[in-house]
């Protein structure tokens, strides 16, 4: 029974292991060696005689192995494990203190030591390391830059002063002993800061000692505000407000809270729609593939699509510039009663209990109480924040009979007087003008004071082209191309009755550019008034 | 008379075929003439001589930037179309429309100039050549080779070998979709497209 010692082996295969790695980085190529910089053999070869000699030591290599490797019948009576193999032959690891294994002598373990850390030197240090030692210590070096300037004599004032040239003679000449008022003068010394950099004689531990004392005075004073002391004490008594505010900012709870009720039945009533809904983490997938004018799906939930459509569009669509709103932050309440609005007015905190709107809104209000108050502390350089009515709102759209514009109420919640604005409009169907309309009184509900007129719109202002004429132009077929161009000057917003008619026309209309301008005209105004904590 | 009626007619096949509106379930309304126009379109730039092309185009570009200018939208458009259909009028029958159609994608990469090429690239281009039109050309070809590249990668590409009304149904559809998505008019798109394609598609 012939078994080899742990130690042994364990040096061959870093050893093996080290030719391996050197092989495959390509150390072993003769170009390497060519370009190397001697430093870098020198500083490997001091780094292998250390790590060996540690190794070495405490390794205990100069002992033989008490653990061993062979090959052949597992021996019941000593602690050896089969690695691999089968029953009557396989690979061993045992451990037995006194048994007589082959080692390779203590000077070849060393030497194998020698050359795997050699070999290590040798990745780790490079042409590029050996750069980076020599700069060293011009890096520790104090730099010119963190020096304070050497001090300059004052420069003498070279230009003979006005009337001063014959006087100046005279003295040369001996005719008189002193200058007078004509004498060189050193120019005036402007006052400068006090440099507080490290003085070219300092010591660096009096340097360093007179930087730790400044940096606790400035912890002790903030600008001309109060001390540390006064500071904690301050904040002692509104622990509660900064953790409940903090814990608010960790867990990224809605900064705004937007409701709009619509008698609409909710389009994603169905199993699947809540699933995926509840799935879905944010709009961005949704928002990425927005269709500029979709057509109105012929089905019971074709009006309530377009309704959360238009709303992305207006409010969140990350291709229009500036997004106003978070999608999670509007929230639209589908089903609501026709009356929602009236009785919103009436008894506001009931109504919002019962349509589940009452936590988001409470919360909210509470936070901006919060980051008041935290505002008024001035702890950190926190400004007040946005007023209640900025941050939470309610609106009513619903469909029915005849058109209404918006009508604004005021309801008081938690002491913050919160918006109610009322609109209703007569139902839509699948024609563009119906979705036209919708973007129109929606975007009149949402945004206080929008309007979009000729001024407004991309269309040209001066000469518009009569509707007849345009309508003519399309009825040609020919040099189509180059027509629908004319329909630039064509804002479905503000008029062109005649495109109702033509579907066709609608289906190649240009909406991305006067859809953009509607839109951001829109944002403009909704950014007024409305806003996030 | 007969060839335009026959394209209508396989364009027509074509859609029925293709089956693929791009927004919503119900068939967009006027696809057809549409396919059929671009089927024309497509066949005009061609059939068109090349010399006759350069001819058409620098006449257009002439009068786009010269008796064309105007300050509303609408005029210089309706300028352009009309010249581009006086350009026409010394051809008879067949030939006149195929003049007018190839005037047509002509006009209307004239007009998309500036949505393929933003204002700054365009100082670029005019900043670094003397004679830079030939440099905006190449952009712009440039520009069109990604629009059919993409179109190529989509869906509504119905291959290589595809008959030329079924190609026109997938130029179409997928101008329709780049339209309904992004910042591009359907007719930029189309020009670009037939242009790219009915010129060798970067082959000459």
């Amino acid at each position: 029974m012939t078994a080899i010692g742990a130690r042994s082996v364990t040096a061959l295969v870093l050893l093996a292991s080290t030719t391996a790695a050197l092989w495959v980085t390509g150390i072993f190529r003769e170009d390497y060696w060519a370009q190397l910089d001697p430093w870098v053999p020198f500083l490997a070869g001091g780094f292998a005689v250390l790590g060996s000699t540690l190794v070495f030591t405490f390794w205990r290599l100069v002992d033989r192995s008490e653990y061993y490797f062979r090959i052949g019948d597992r021996l019941p009576w000593l602690p050896e494990i089969a690695l691999v193999g089968s029953r009557h032959r396989a690979l061993i690891v045992g451990h037995a203190a006194h048994t007589e294994v082959r080692d390779l002598s203590p000077v070849v373990q060393r030497a194998i030591y020698v050359a795997i850390f050699f070999g290590l030197g040798l990745v780790a240090v490079t042409n590029r390391a050996v750069a980076l030692l020599r700069d060293v210590p011009a890096v520790f070096a104090a730099s010119e830059r963190d020096l304070c300037s050497e001090p300059k004599p004052p420069p003498v004032e070279t230009k003979t002063p006005p009337g001063c040239k014959l006087v100046i003679r005279a003295f040369e000449l001996g005719f008189t002993k002193s200058l007078g008022s004509c004498a060189p003068k050193a120019a005036e010394q402007k006052i400068e800061d006090v440099c507080r950099k490290r003085q070219r004689d300092e010591p660096y531990l009096h340097y360093a000692w007179r930087r730790l004392d400044t940096r606790v005075d400035d912890l002790a004073t903030l600008g001309s505000g109060p001390g540390v002391v006064d500071r904690v004490a301050a904040q002692i008594d509104h622990v509660a407000a900064l953790a409940d505010s903090a814990a608010d900012s960790v867990a990224m709870h809605p900064r705004s809270s937007h409701h709009l009720f619509t008698n609409l039945p909710d389009p994603h009533a169905a199993l699947g729609d809540r699933v995926h809904a509840t799935l879905e983490h944010g709009c961005g997938a949704r928002l990425a593939h927005l269709t500029h004018f979709p057509r109105m799906a012929d089905t019971p939930a074709g009006a309530g699509k377009l309704l959360e459509h238009v709303i992305d569009q207006l409010l969140f669509n990350p291709a229009y510039k500036p997004v106003v709103a978070q999608c999670g932050e509007t929230i639209i309440h589908w089903a609501a009663p026709a009356d929602a609005c009236t009785r919103l007015t009436a008894r506001p905190r009931e109504f919002l209990a019962a349509t589940e709107a009452l936590e988001p809104v409470t919360q909210l209000i509470a936070w901006r109480a919060r980051k008041a108050e935290l505002a008024r502390l001035h702890v950190r350089e926190l400004a007040a924040p946005p007023p209640a009515d900025r941050i939470v709102s309610f609106q009513c759209l619903m469909f029915g009979d005849g058109d209404a514009p918006p009508s604004e109420h005021a309801i008081t919640l938690d002491g913050e007087r919160l918006h109610v604005r009322d609109t209703r409009m007569a139902p839509i169907t699948g024609d563009g003008q119906s979705q036209v309309r919708l973007y129109k009184r929606l975007a009149a509900l949402l945004a206080e004071s929008f309007s979009y007129g000729r001024l407004t719109s991309n269309e040209s202002v001066g000469a518009r082209p009569d509707d007849t004429a345009m309508a003519a132009a399309f009825r040609d077929p020919s040099l189509l191309l180059t027509k629908l161009d004319l329909l630039r000057d064509a804002d479905l917003f503000i008029g062109s009755a005649w495109l109702a008619e033509r579907n066709d026309v609608l289906e190649v209309y240009p909406y991305h550019l006067h859809l953009e301008n509607f839109i951001a005209i829109f944002r403009r105004q909704y950014a007024l008034h409305r806003g996030r904590l | 008379m007969t060839r335009s009626l026959a394209i209508a007619a396989l364009a027509g096949a074509a859609v029925a075929s293709a089956g693929r509106p791009a927004r919503g379930d119900a068939p967009s309304p006027g696809l057809e003439q549409r396919v059929a126009y671009i089927a024309g379109l497509l066949e005009a730039i061609e059939t068109t001589d090349r010399a006759e092309l350069v001819n058409t185009s620098n006449y257009l570009y002439a009068i786009e930037r010269n008796k064309c200018q105007a300050p509303v939208e609408s005029l210089h458009v309706s300028c352009v179309a009309e010249a581009a259909a006086r350009n026409c009028l010394s051809h008879q029958g067949a030939a006149r429309e195929r003049c007018q159609r190839a005037s047509d994608v002509i006009a209307a990469n004239r007009l998309s100039e500036k949505a393929f090429v933003p204002e700054d690239v365009r100082y670029e281009i005019m900043d670094k050549h003397r004679d830079y039109r030939p440099a905006l050309e190449r952009e712009l070809y440039h520009r069109y080779a990604i629009v059919v590249a993409e179109l190529v990668m989509s869906p509504h590409f119905p291959g290589s070998a595809a008959a030329r009304p079924a190609l026109a149904a997938g130029i179409e559809s997928y101008c329709r979709e780049l339209s309904g998505t992004r910042s591009l008019a359907w007719q930029y798109c189309v020009a670009a497209v037939v242009w790219f394609i009915g010129t060798g598609g970067g082959r000459s």
